[in-house]
């Protein structure tokens, strides 16, 4: 992903050592000597998404986008990809964004929607915590199997509503999201959401 | 003499591989490995004081978190750390050889 970011067709990598695993699991990566060194290299091609989907906590209405850690490599499928959809918590002015300086700036960004727990069952800080018992849930249907999964996840939260707003009032609504935003009250309360089931 | 005492499975895992980490080494532990972060938080804690520590995919270095969280990617394992390196940068680290992985995934 690296080497689509850079516009580059593939990354040469110094720390895969070819061997008969490698190529089983990544046949697309090919070994090559290193024309100035003369050590061996493994050539790993550029993964260009077609469309990268990032949640955020803030963006403006150019796309400008501020991102607050603990994020992972969220700023590189922004650059990676060709395509970027943002989900928003927050949709703030341009000049608040000026203010708060973009993490990633508008032209790499192809849409913004403004969506609110949109990270849920996941976390969001400092919006909101993770959904231990609403994971828990999602956990036990995808491991009861496909039909199980559908019958008990998908067609209540997935295919069973029509829109964000309907989606939050079956996760509990209003009281199971104070309960996840009340991680900043107290560092007892945020630890309790832990244990929360 | 030796005092018997009980512990869990975890704690044996979590101690053991806290041994396995010398002071003045880069350790990084990646997501969903609470047993990783555990034993080099408790290393840093005891013998190996002057270790790197990058806190896991929360790009943190040294962390200082108020918890440890079960979930080791959390806002609280960004509390009070010296900088922010992003996963993609550890790893080019791990490449340069200058990271020394340890513990691993669960």
């Amino acid at each position: 992903m690296r080497a689509a970011e850079y516009g580059i067709p593939f990354m040469p990598m110094m720390s895969i050592k070819g061997s008969d695993e490698m190529n089983l699991l990544h046949p697309e990566f090919k070994p090559m000597i290193d024309p100035f060194t003369g050590k061996k290299i493994v050539l790993v091609p550029a993964l260009e998404p077609d469309v990268g989907i990032v949640h955020v906590q803030k963006a403006d209405i150019h796309g400008n986008v501020k991102l607050l850690p603990p994020y992972v490599a969220d700023v590189l499928f922004m650059r990676a990809a060709k395509k970027v959809i943002v989900t928003a918590e927050e949709i703030i002015s341009e000049e608040e964004m000026i203010k708060e300086g973009p993490t990633i700036p508008y032209y790499h960004i192809t849409t913004v929607v403004h969506a609110p727990y949109g990270a849920h069952p996941t976390a969001c800080y400092p919006y909101y915590a993770y959904d231990r018992a609403h994971i828990a849930e999602y956990f036990a249907a995808a491991s009861a199997g496909a039909e199980e999964f559908k019958a008990k996840y998908l067609d209540k939260y997935v295919f069973g509503v029509s829109s964000q707003e309907e989606y939050l009032q079956k996760i509990g609504g209003k009281e199971r999201m104070k309960r996840l935003e009340s991680w900043k009250e107290s560092r007892e309360k945020w630890m309790e959401l832990y244990t929360y089931e | 003499m030796s005092e018997k005492f009980k512990v869990t499975l975890d704690e044996l895992f979590v101690y053991n591989v806290a041994q396995t980490i010398q002071d003045r080494t880069t350790v990084f532990h990646g997501v969903s490995s609470p047993i990783p972060m555990t034993a080099m938080y408790f290393a840093k804690l005891t013998h190996a004081k002057d270790m790197v520590y990058f806190g896991g995919v929360a790009s943190s270095v040294d962390p200082n978190p108020p918890f440890l969280p079960p979930t080791t990617n959390d806002w609280a394992m960004i509390q009070g750390r010296t900088a922010m390196v992003t996963v993609d940068k550890i790893f080019d680290l791990a490449q340069k050889e200058y990271t020394r992985l340890k513990g691993g995934q669960q």
